[in-house]
């Protein structure tokens, strides 16, 4: 009798009373919610136009470097040593630009690859550097809105 | 704090660690910084339905501090970090809110705040505004793997843990 009586606590402590339903449908809209806005702002940010593209370069938070990539006529590359002692390989090709080579020990960047278009910059945390593509003619501001 | 408690917090510890170097040994498919399943999450949620909170954080902070020893690297320790309290705070406060049921909900916010602990740690350390860009992927990447952690916690609490003896 003992154990009966027990196992229908345990039951009745495993499903969940209708107040706790409520509260997980109402965070699940909300995760929807965060969805959909990060849908949109992917898709019209998809959107934008990506020629005339040019490249700046921040390394801790300082732009350091700015290229016209609808300028370059042949690839080349460059180095950009990072305070701490390392570096990062830059190659700029026409309309794309992409860091080749570098000694953190992730790699993300260089995974990363080629960038020609505005829609995520290229990061490397380590070296705090930040290659960021923007359209030429600034006329429009950044849609950015979150 | 006794042996038994001790002990305990230690295995899970080390499988908590050991989740998360083999997560870390398989390469990333998605070539985004900040997108990973996060495996080592489903410990913290087990802990969290299981024990209490405050074990489930000495465990996380354990585990953050021995993987950033492992893995070497100085520079994710202050992600991890960032990441890893957003993360706990919300599946605490969550938890409560549900009284432990729906954990894959739980765990879905764990990821959620931990992506973005981690680009505000990323903003915070290269000063640019362009790597908010990587929000809108974060938070669908998170809501994916967080539901996967969530369930494999879900079904492990289920499964896997009445028969291992306490």
């Amino acid at each position: 009798m003992k154990d009966m009586s027990s196992d229908k606590i345990e039951e009745k402590r495993d499903r969940p009373q209708p107040v706790f339903y409520r509260r997980a449908l109402l965070l699940s809209a909300l995760v929807l919610v965060f969805c959909l806005f990060a849908c949109l702002t992917i898709y019209f940010r998809l959107k934008e136009p990506a020629n005339g593209l040019t490249a700046y370069i921040y390394q801790n938070g300082q732009l350091i470097e700015t290229i016209d990539l609808h300028a370059v006529t042949t690839p080349y590359t460059f180095t950009i040593p990072a305070p701490d002692g390392g570096s990062n390989t830059v190659e700029v090709r026409p309309d794309a630009i992409g860091i080749i080579d570098a000694d953190c020990p992730d790699k993300l960047c260089v995974s990363t690859g080629f960038v020609n278009s505005t829609l995520l910059p290229i990061v490397c945390l380590p070296h705090r550097l930040v290659i960021e593509l923007k359209t030429s003619n600034q006329s429009q501001p950044d849609v950015i809105s979150y | 704090m006794n042996l038994k408690r001790l002990t305990t917090l230690s295995v899970f510890t080390v499988v908590a660690l050991t989740i998360f170097m083999l997560e870390s040994a398989i390469p990333n498919p998605v070539p985004i910084p900040g997108i990973k399943l996060g495996l080592s999450n489903i410990v913290t949620l087990i802990l969290l339905l299981n024990f209490s909170s405050a074990d489930a954080f000495i465990v996380l902070l354990a585990r953050i501090f021995l993987s950033a020893f492992f893995a070497g690297q100085a520079v994710s320790l202050i992600y991890s970090l960032c990441g890893g309290l957003f993360c706990f705070v919300i599946m605490c406060l969550l938890n409560r809110f549900l009284n432990g049921h729906f954990i894959f909900i739980t765990s879905i916010f764990g990821a959620l705040l931990h992506n973005a602990g981690q680009l505000g740690a990323a903003f915070l350390i290269t000063r640019n505004v362009g790597v908010l860009a990587y929000l809108p992927f974060l938070v669908l990447s998170g809501t994916i793997t967080g539901l996967f952690t969530g369930l494999c916690a879900h079904y492990a609490q289920k499964y896997l843990l009445p028969h291992i003896p306490r």
